[in-house]
């Protein structure tokens, strides 16, 4: 509600200053030109002020107003006899039909595409949401189902099942049951992220090095089998941000790291100041990501799908977020193979606003 | 152990206070089990568990609201697990006196550790009220003097300025319990702090430059992000 009455307000105003400066220029030009009195130039500046209120502002009825005003304003003003009404002139109705109708088109126009700017904006987030929602629901499927299965066999073949047969049944309960935790997280951290541009995400300075050293400690903690190296300045970066979201964003391109980079030996966060920005490193020396991808390929509109050569089932989510996390930090990720071990490794490099 | 700990689990959902207490008592614990928050306020009085581990998300009284009423009274560990990972949440348990905060899910490994961790410090805060204070924090490399106002990292005595100084004091008093924000704030700056954290972020990043081998690695002085710091507990 408050935002209608703000808008409005903002419309009568937009409305009102572009009418009044035509309206200005007209009388100026006017006294300049005191002995033609030529009015060529006043039809065309108020079907410019018409067409601009209607561009400008929402609705039919702006533009229409507009244009009403302006056929009495160059009638009043702009023809003879001045400071009066006069609609019995030759030719002058037609003069009056053709300027309303030229407004009324161009608003109506103009409307019709913000109408359908709008239209085609909507369709694309419900797009965005039903492809996320798609692959996220297929990407459940797989790991309840050997969550289940698994679960199932031992409950009703435990006698006719090795020790070592059941030890992997209860393993792999474990590796799915972290998996869909890892997701789970994600999709947590989705609703931290508001989704139009009205309401921001709340952002507190704060120093990167925290943030970096409680992601890494985090993937310590589920992958011991990957070394995490993190290096930092000697200089405290200090950039405003979630610091929940920046840590799940570190922790997802870490986990791409342990799940996703083959034969990786390693992988390494650092952070360097460039300019106005800390720029953070994720790289480790695994397979790489695949090269006929574009950087951006990942993004959630466009579908989520795996980029990692490798994977059975990675389905971006983590990559998605974390992109996802850093726009909505003004930040930029970019993707890009390294040039470590056999097949280049990963690099994702972070450029994020520093405070100030 | 002397006698088996009692642990009372506060949780309304079977299939985690199930397993909970599978873990526990195969542990060596005497557990006992309520599924809302009148019966634990009421477990919690009349049979004096050794630790209480809260589920916030009950069905009759709020998590929150039972730490507050149990502090009123009681000094008895409580360690909160809870599918709330908000740091809103986390903050208001920890300043309303919960000793720890677990998030689900977890691994038992991990509570049973916490648990231990808990019942040491109540163990210790018993001890420390009838005898003299410790005199200092001891851990591989760091030593905190208090009597001598003096950090040591081996044998290098460590420069800290007066607040860097009260705010490692401060922490390794607590050790092993994550000290928030606004706690340490109105502890070292007083009453009047500010609600900005900023100085304090600053005041650590140096602490740790000084004290750590990796800041962004540390050893001693850990982050809980969002919430507040804590150190590493003492040999």
């Amino acid at each position: 509600m408050k935002q209608r009455v703000k808008q409005t307000i903002k419309n009568i105003i937009i409305t009102i200053g572009i009418l009044s400066a035509a309206t200005g220029v007209c009388l100026l030009l006017d006294r300049m030109d005191d002995v033609q009195h030529s009015d060529a130039y006043v039809s065309m500046l108020f079907i410019f002020a018409v067409f601009l209120v209607s561009r400008i502002t929402e609705g039919y009825f702006y533009g229409l107003f507009a244009s009403i005003y302006g056929v009495l304003t160059v009638n009043y003003f702009f023809t003879f006899p001045y400071f009066a009404f006069n609609f019995s002139l030759p030719g002058y109705p037609i003069a009056i039909i053709i300027l309303v109708s030229v407004s009324m088109l161009t608003s109506m126009l103009t409307t019709r595409m913000k109408r359908q700017e709008h239209v085609r904006a909507e369709a694309d987030k419900e797009k965005l949401r039903g492809d996320l929602l798609r692959a996220i629901s297929h990407d459940f499927r797989t790991p309840l189902t050997a969550i289940i299965g698994a679960n199932d066999t031992l409950v009703h073949n435990s006698s006719s099942l090795s020790e070592i047969q059941k030890e992997e049944l209860h393993r792999s309960i474990e590796d799915e049951a972290q998996w869909l935790r890892r997701i789970v997280e994600n999709l947590l951290m989705i609703t931290r992220i508001p989704e139009s541009g009205e309401t921001k995400i709340i952002k507190t300075p704060e120093a990167v090095e925290e943030i970096l050293a409680a992601a890494v400690e985090k993937f310590r903690a589920r992958f011991p089998a990957l070394p995490a190296e993190v290096c930092v300045p000697e200089e405290v970066l200090v950039c405003p941000m979630d610091a929940l979201l920046m840590e799940q964003a570190i922790l997802n391109l870490l986990q791409n790291a342990a799940l996703h980079a083959a034969g990786a030996t390693y992988v390494r966060v650092s952070v360097t100041r460039e300019q106005k920005f800390a720029r953070i490193l994720v790289q480790d020396d695994g397979c790489g990501i695949r090269q006929d991808l574009s950087a951006r390929f990942w993004r959630v509109r466009e579908g989520a799908q795996s980029i990692f050569r490798d994977s059975s089932r990675a389905s971006g989510i983590g990559l998605s977020v974390c992109d996802a996390i850093i726009t909505a930090h003004g930040g930029t990720l970019r993707v890009a193979n390294g040039a470590n071990g056999a097949n280049g490794g990963a690099c994702v490099t972070i450029l994020l606003p520093l405070e100030g | 152990m002397d006698y088996a700990p009692r642990i009372l689990v506060v949780e309304d959902e079977h299939g985690i206070s199930g397993f909970i207490s599978a873990a526990l008592t195969a542990n060596g614990y005497d557990v006992e089990k309520a599924v809302n928050g009148k019966e634990a306020l009421m477990l919690i009085a009349s049979h004096c568990p050794d630790a209480v581990v809260l589920d916030l998300g009950l069905p009759d009284i709020d998590g929150q609201k039972i730490i507050s009423s149990v502090r009123e009274w009681s000094s008895v560990p409580i360690l909160v697990v809870s599918a709330r990972t908000h740091e809103r949440d986390k903050i208001s348990a920890f300043d309303r006196g919960a000793d720890d905060y677990i998030t689900k899910p977890f691994f038992t490994g991990e509570l049973l550790a916490r648990i231990k961790t808990a019942l040491r410090h109540a163990k210790a805060r018993e001890t420390s009220q009838s005898s003299a204070p410790k005199p200092r924090y001891r851990l591989r490399l760091l030593t905190v003097d208090y009597e001598k106002h003096r950090v040591f990292f081996g044998s290098d005595d460590v420069h800290l300025t007066q607040m860097e100084y009260r705010i490692v004091e401060l922490l390794s008093k607590n050790a092993g319990r994550v000290m928030t924000y606004d706690t340490i704030m109105q502890q070292i700056w007083g009453p009047a702090a500010t609600q900005d954290h900023q100085v304090l972020r600053v005041n650590m990043a140096n602490i740790r430059r000084k004290l750590e081998t990796n800041p962004a690695s540390p050893e001693y002085i850990k982050t809980e992000i969002g919430v507040g710091y804590w150190m590493a507990e003492d040999e």
